[in-house]
């Protein structure tokens, strides 16, 4: 291939493409970081992995922030997702010692919404308090 | 291809082979009281299940001594369960259930796709005195649609059989009733196929005492299951209380001259009859429990589906007493174990 009437070679491009893309996105990332939240699935409910003692705890956010939810599975032989539909936020079914993660922004408007595991909602169902 | 026979279906998942179970045995032999078994030994046979199940997994141990979810610590167990005192003297008894499924390990390295009452299988075992009132919220969370039916007195309304009592994906429905007759019983999934429905794993033992109280025991829970792994409408894995061979590692401990009660219900499935025998001893009948005279003594009972009763018996020599069913098949399919009798130090 020729560029300005030199030869490059293909690989070349690629490389300084993908630099250019990556440099690209960096402001994007580091402009809306995400606030972490890790939880756990065990018994029938979700907990904060730094507070085992609330069942279902409440979750609060400021509006339109950016979360990344992880979870994490800590009950054997069953499949948990989570989920906050007023923000169109999926985590997928994990298995029993699984993690995974979703990044979603909180809704703009104050107020209380769901979160919860699709399955089991009828037990697995907690506010995402937004301020 | 050809249709596995239940044997060659074991050797070829590896699990034929009882080293284990057998060394089992014959450790529980070697330390008993020295006299000779009342069976010949059975180490020269090939016995099912090698090895034990993962321990963070269901606990025939724990589940064979608990009901109305006393294995929980009370914070937790007052999520499920709750007491209240009536004016008449009697009690009211709630529960929480749900229905979930769940992968259960029935046998080393084997995973079973159950559908469970409260991630457990048998479920949670259900005791009231005659004449309390039983109020069980159920909030199905599986996949399918399910139910719950109570064996005992209650009107139509509570039966969970009928048509348009299916409780859909995450509905919820109560059941409330009264406590009658007091005996040993069953709830299952009434869902059709009903057989499918009840075999995944929705079942468990329902206990009502008496008002007068039958006399003070050593209580257990036995339910005997069968899972069909591969869905032939055969059993491949036969226990008591779900996991194969469970009582062989870990032999049920009771104590020399005080009274052992046990509260047996058969909840196979494709298999039109189970049993228990017992070796060495004898026991006393008392059919479905509706009696408080027992109607039988013998080594050896054959229950239907569905069928229960309660036995009562004393160990009289300490040491290894092995249990097991009679259909030898079974026996070596995972539904086998042993107790272990102790003589109380100090008397
Ligand atoms: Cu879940
Ligand atoms: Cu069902």
């Amino acid at each position: 291939m020729s560029l300005f009437g030199r030869r490059v070679p293909v690989p070349a491009i690629a490389a300084a493409a993908l630099l250019m893309l990556l440099a690209a996105m960096l402001p994007a990332l580091s402009s809306t970081p995400a606030r972490e939240i890790t939880l756990v699935a065990r018994g029938m409910a979700f907990y904060l992995a730094d507070d085992p003692a609330t069942p279902n705890p409440e979750i609060v956010v400021r509006a339109g922030e950016r979360i990344r939810v992880v979870l994490r599975n800590d009950a054997r032989g069953m499949a948990h997702d989570f989920a906050v539909p007023a923000a169109s936020a999926v985590l997928r079914p994990i298995q029993w010692s699984e993690s995974d993660d979703v990044v979603f922004d909180a809704p703009d408007a104050p107020g209380a919404y769901a979160y919860e595991c699709r399955p089991h909602r009828l037990m697995m169902r907690g506010t995402l308090r937004v301020r | 291809m050809s249709k596995l026979s239940r044997r060659s279906w074991l050797r070829a998942t590896g699990l034929a082979s009882a080293a284990g179970a057998i060394a089992g045995a014959a450790r529980a032999r070697g330390q008993d009281s020295g006299l000779p078994a009342a069976h010949p030994p059975h180490d020269s046979h090939v016995m099912g299940v090698v090895g034990r199940v993962a321990p963070d997994g269901l606990k025939p141990s724990v589940y064979l001594r608990s009901w109305n979810f006393s294995e929980l610590p009370a914070d937790e167990r007052a999520k499920f369960y709750r007491e209240t005192p009536r004016p008449d003297g009697t009690l009211l008894r709630e529960y929480e259930f749900f229905a979930a499924d769940r992968e259960i390990e029935i046998a080393p390295g084997l995973f079973f796709p159950a559908w469970t009452y409260n991630g457990q299988v048998p479920g949670p075992t259900i005791r009231a005195t005659e004449g309390d009132r039983v109020r069980v919220t159920f909030r199905n969370l599986g996949t399918h649609p399910h139910s719950i039916h109570f064996h005992g007195w209650h009107p139509p309304a509570m039966d969970g059989a009928l048509p348009g009592q299916e409780v859909q994906p995450r509905e919820t429905v109560v059941y409330e009733f009264d406590a009658d007759p007091f005996g040993v019983h069953l709830y299952h999934c009434h869902t059709v196929p009903l057989k499918r429905h009840i075999h995944k794993g929705l079942y468990g033992a329902f206990i009502v005492d008496p008002r007068t109280p039958r006399p003070p025991a050593d209580e257990l829970v036995m339910v005997m299951n069968a899972f069909d792994t591969n869905f032939d409408v055969e059993n491949e894995v036969y226990a008591v209380n779900t996991i194969a061979h469970a009582y062989m590692y870990e032999p049920i401990r009771v104590t020399v001259g005080r009274l052992v009660r046990i509260y047996l219900v058969n909840m196979t499935e494709f298999d039109p009859v189970n049993s228990l025998h017992l070796h060495g001893m004898f026991f006393d009948v008392f059919r479905t429990g509706t009696s408080l005279t027992p109607s039988d003594r013998t080594d050896t009972l054959m229950l239907c589906q569905g069928e229960r009763a309660i036995l009562e018996t004393t160990f009289r020599y300490p040491g290894a007493f092995m249990f097991h069913a009679h259909q030898t098949e079974f026996a070596e399919l995972g539904w086998m174990g042993l107790f272990r009798a102790e003589e109380v130090s100090g008397t």
